[in-house]
């Protein structure tokens, strides 16, 4: 086997820059900071190359499916040309020029908060399903359900009784759950951070 | 030398780390624990059967996140979830197809899946277009896949890892195409209640990190699993203690905590 694909040689580079960025973290010196600054710069500079790989993954898939004619080939050409037209415009222009600021105000910008307002609807869909009370959970879950939307509403605020009982179970029983859930995820977090440097956390099949 | 403040996290960290360490040893001895059975995990296959009866494809996404933020985590155990599905997937036939939003989880979604069709003896099978980059904007990746979710017939969708305002979105969509879900996220708990609401089985919190170590069924792994118990018994018990003295009117804990 290449000495470059042993597994052990990738195991330790990636055990000392994990290791020199918790130690950076903790320790104050100068040198450690710097290497720590400078590894986790190789990483964002690494990771921005990756989007020229997403870009190479995103153009072969539709490229193929365009000369397959496969089943909406039309809206896979469609893609790719809007792709290259961007990209092109973006090279040649620069992003700060007009045409290339009008697209993204245009076109890019209003699609965000279109998908944004389309949650109102999920939540209402959502909220039907879920609101049914067939079990005590789910009638818990109804009437502080019920009694928080009352109390984000004008005319919650008018009845007694409810505003302090609703912002009672957001900010105890609720506030207390998520931050259980917070603190066993901070401990999950470090478990699997000691997997990954030991080298055992690297997917089911490999 | 220590920086100002991060004394007692140091600590914490150490006894957090010795705690694993020290279970790991124990299961390397063959002394290994019986972990409890986690729902979401033990629905995958019969997620996977699910969508092969009904000759649909297996989504799975493995989150928003990206590999050099704080989601790493989660995106890491979400590509466990993907090679033990793909593997599946490979053994049993069904489609299946991965959507990313970060590039730089492409290469490692891919390399999982194909060594997961490797390990299964069908490498012929794997397809790279079950690997799909669709778009650096969350948005984005929602609108895909919703569309991929009628358009590919979905019939099981499985989604671990980190993620935002899409999480409603995608879990409603899939809902409506009428696939079995399972869902978890660990870190924006926000996005739990749409999970729960929504969702056929749900994973939160540590049960996302737990994942790969969970379906790996290595021995090791569940080790260092069950090495995250005394940490939280500890946490526990400062916590009562701490409301204690805090009722009291003593501070010395909370001065501890922030040496």
């Amino acid at each position: 086997m290449s000495a470059l694909k042993r597994r052990e040689i990738w195991i330790t580079i990636t055990a000392i820059c994990g290791l020199l960025v918790i130690f950076e973290y903790f320790f104050a010196i100068q040198a450690a900071k710097d290497l720590s600054v400078l590894i986790q710069g190789w990483a964002v500079t690494i990771a921005g190359f990756a989007v020229g790989l997403g870009l190479v993954n995103l153009g072969v898939i539709h490229i193929k499916r365009f000369t397959r004619r496969d089943a909406n080939w039309y809206l896979s050409g469609w893609l790719v040309f809007v792709m290259l037209l961007v990209v092109v415009l973006g090279l040649t222009l620069t992003p700060s020029s007009p045409t290339y600021t009008w697209i993204f105000q245009n076109v890019y910008a209003v699609v965000g908060p279109t998908m944004w307002s389309l949650l109102g609807f999920y939540i209402a869909s959502a909220s039907f399903r879920a609101l049914r009370a067939r079990t005590l959970e789910a009638g818990l879950l109804l009437v502080s359900a019920v009694l928080l939307m009352l109390v984000q509403a004008p005319v919650g605020a008018l009845i007694p009784y409810v505003p302090s009982i609703a912002y009672w179970i957001r900010d105890v029983p609720n506030t207390a759950g998520m931050r259980a859930i917070i603190l066993g995820t901070a401990v999950g977090a470090i478990g699997l951070g000691i997997r990954t440097l030991l080298g055992q956390e690297r997917g089911y099949a490999t | 030398m220590i920086a100002t403040g991060r004394v007692f996290q140091l600590l914490a960290l150490l006894f957090v780390s010795g705690s694993i360490f020290y279970f790991i040893s124990r299961a390397q001895k063959g002394k290994v624990p019986k972990l409890r059975s986690i729902a979401g995990l033990t629905a995958i296959r019969e997620a996977v059967g699910r969508a092969t009866e009904m000759g649909g494809t297996v989504m799975l996404i493995p989150g928003i996140g990206g590999l050099t933020t704080v989601e790493a985590p989660e995106t890491v155990a979400g590509v466990s979830v993907i090679g033990y599905v793909s593997s599946l997937a490979a053994r049993y036939g069904t489609k299946v197809v991965s959507l990313i939003r970060m590039p730089e989880v492409v290469p490692l979604a891919e390399e999982t899946m194909k060594a997961a069709f490797q390990k299964e003896g069908k490498l012929e099978s794997y397809n790279p277009e079950m690997v799909r980059f669709v778009s650096g904007d969350q948005w984005g990746v929602a609108t895909a896949a919703m569309g991929i979710m009628h358009r590919e017939k979905v019939a099981a969708n499985i989604m671990i890892g980190f993620f935002a305002g899409e999480a409603l979105a995608l879990a409603e969509a899939a809902a409506g195409v009428g696939a079995i879900q399972i869902a978890g996220t660990a870190t924006n708990t926000t996005q739990l209640p749409w999970f729960a609401t929504i969702c056929d089985y749900v994973l939160f919190g540590e049960e996302v990190y737990a994942a790969g170590a969970v379906l790996s069924e290595n021995p090791q792994q569940i080790g260092s699993l069950v090495g995250q118990d005394p940490p939280k018994m500890v946490a526990f018990g400062l916590i009562l203690l701490g409301i204690v003295l805090h009722l009291l009117s003593i501070d010395w804990l909370a001065k501890l905590m922030k040496w």
